[in-house]
């Protein structure tokens, strides 16, 4: 370096005083250089490209949305016919067996009254009744074995199983009494009857006890603890979404198979453009001819939130549907903006913000989400999620909403 | 709340490391007016300043994975490949020309005082009057502190040359500034 001048700053600072350059103009020159000798990589086919931008993302989440209001359509219908008997197990299981056998035998013995009085020379009604004895108790078995196998019994389903073997079985028992010559009117099935019910029993206790041990599946509740990470893409009305993350911790209650209730915290950096339409940071007045034509911003902050997950789908694999609101703690708000003075380039500023503003309950979230079993360990799941401000958020006053996939880990605290 | 005057570096130069037109733009629309001044004042005229300014951002952009932040600010790293590229171009203008050896004169001197009350377009314009080479010289001496042995490396000149371009630079500016003082 040589020894300067004194005159050297005075040239300097002359030359600062030029007029700046065009730069929006020359910058659409250097777009095409660019474009030239730095060709961006190959654009993503089509459809990729489509999905993830702004229209695309938003399609997926209604979509999503969509999808998952179908299942719990479909669901809650298949629900219904599920639900009666599981009033009946819920009470009491032994309760349930009883008085179905003791409808069944009920049956059973008027039948056998009525084909007794129609035909009153049976001798042998003992022998009669116990093929059909024989065929109640075999369609019992059958019923219920087969509707545990699919963990769904009904009550209904059942009875009108029963029946319809009852009235089959009435054929039969109309025509064998025919054959027979001898006369017992006064013969007393109540013998028949205590064998058939303890028969019954004897036959239904297994059942039973399966049938108790999905009541205890069903009303499986506790607190649960976990670790969410995933990626955040931000935006204003769904225009030109910008790419951020999430991480956190989530804290759960199950109150039963289906609902639990979720809470947390996250760490969130989230990144959103907006081109001046919306940001409004406090103190800021247009001042005349200076316009802001792009916003840059970046924000770091704590998100607690507080969401309703129902489980559409249970099992291994499950399905589930999360709503609820979040609170939004800016830790760091960092905003870039370039602005035109007079219709030219004016330049660009920059604000940072920290700690400066709470949005409590100020974004409504929604997800769905899948959910794997990991054996004893935990669970793993990804969740596609939605959010959407109920109010302007953060310090530029922005109203921030968020799409993104959440994948976390779960586990049982018991 | 604080306000700063700089965007954050390493996000520009993190994006334009991923060839991301967005923050490419982001950083030539910061920089461009300051990199034009600078450019204008090795040019000859602002047609080849432009060249000069699009050339050496083709050149940040390209090598902007080498910049290291440790070592110099983006500005200065910039800066310094918009001289590098106008002694580029510079050369590239002058090929034809043998390079000649000049010897030594005496450094003459220039009032303080008259470069003061000259404006910003004046002292532009009487820079870029001057021939290539000597321009280039006077600007890598004054603006930029090079000294000669520097000068003679990027300009491939000999250290004496490069003294005669300078003393033929103050020798012009002082005419000029004796001729406005007569205006």
């Amino acid at each position: 370096m040589n020894k300067r001048h004194p005159y050297n700053n005075i040239i300097e600072r002359k030359l600062e005083q030029l007029p700046g350059a065009d730069a929006a103009h020359l910058w659409n020159d250097m777009h095409a250089i660019l474009d030239k000798n730095m060709p961006q990589k190959k654009e993503k086919r089509r459809i990729v490209a489509w999905l993830f931008n702004d229209k695309g993302l938003l399609f997926l989440t209604t979509a999503s949305i969509i999808a998952a209001m179908s299942s719990l359509f479909f669901l809650s219908t298949k629900e219904n016919s599920t639900n009666s008997i599981k009033k009946i197990v819920t009470v009491s299981p032994d309760k349930f067996i009883e008085d179905e056998g003791e409808k069944i035998s009920e049956s059973s013995k008027e039948n056998t009254r009525s084909a007794n009085e129609s035909d009153s020379k049976t001798n042998n009604n003992l022998a009669a009744t116990a093929p059909l004895t024989s065929t109640f108790s075999h369609a019992i078995k059958n019923n219920l074995a087969t509707k545990q196998s699919e963990k769904y019994i009904s009550k209904n389903q059942l009875r009108q199983s029963i029946q319809a073997t009852i009235s089959n079985d009435k054929e039969h028992f109309h025509i064998a009494p025919f054959g027979l010559m001898t006369s017992h009117k006064d013969f007393s099935i109540a013998t028949n009857y205590d064998k058939e019910k303890l028969s019954l029993n004897r036959q239904l206790k297994p059942v039973a006890n399966k049938v108790k041990a999905i009541i205890r599946d069903n009303n499986k509740n506790g607190l649960y603890t976990g670790i969410i990470s995933g990626v955040d893409l931000s935006s204003i009305h769904f225009h030109a979404a910008r790419t951020g993350a999430t991480k956190g911790l989530i804290i759960g209650y199950a109150f039963n198979k289906k609902w639990s209730i979720e809470s947390g915290l996250f760490w969130d950096k989230k990144r959103v453009y907006d081109d001046g339409s919306y940001f409004k940071p406090p103190g800021y007045t247009a001042t005349s001819g200076i316009t802001i034509v792009a916003v840059n911003g970046k924000s770091r902050l704590y998100e607690l939130p507080l969401n309703i997950k129902y489980t559409i789908i249970s099992g291994k694999r499950s399905l589930f549907a999360t709503t609820g609101l979040s609170s939004y703690f800016m830790r760091l708000e960092n905003y870039d903006y370039e602005y035109l003075q007079n219709n030219q380039p004016g330049g660009h500023n920059y604000i940072s913000y920290k700690n400066e503003t709470k949005n409590w309950f100020s974004v409504v979230n929604f997800s769905i989400g899948y959910s794997q079993k990991l054996g004893d360990i935990g669970n793993i799941r990804i969740e596609p999620y939605l959010k959407l401000p109920v109010k302007n958020l953060g310090t530029g006053n922005m109203p921030i909403m968020s799409t993104g996939l959440n994948i976390g880990f779960t586990k049982p605290l018991r | 709340m604080s306000f700063e005057s700089a965007l954050p570096e390493q996000d520009l130069i993190k994006g334009c490391t991923l060839n991301d037109r967005r923050v490419q733009e982001l950083l030539y629309k910061q920089y461009c007016s300051s990199m034009m001044v600078l450019c204008k004042s090795y040019a000859k005229n602002e047609e080849d300043a432009i060249e000069v300014l699009q050339d050496g951002f083709l050149k940040v952009f390209q090598q902007i994975d080498r910049y290291d932040a440790r070592k110099s600010s983006i500005y200065t790293w910039m800066r310094t490949i918009m001289i590098r590229t106008a002694i580029d171009f510079l050369r590239r203008q002058n090929k034809k020309n043998v390079a000649i050896e000049w010897k030594e004169e005496h450094d003459p001197g220039i009032e303080a005082e008259a470069l003061q009350r000259m404006s910003a377009q004046q002292i532009l314009y009487m820079l870029q009057h001057l021939p290539a080479t000597t321009r280039a010289v006077f600007n890598l001496y004054i603006t930029e502190g090079y000294n000669h042995r520097e000068i003679g490396e990027l300009l491939k000149i000999s250290e004496g040359t490069s003294k005669w371009h300078l003393s033929e630079a103050r020798k012009y500016l002082i005419n000029s500034l004796k001729a406005k003082e007569r205006a």
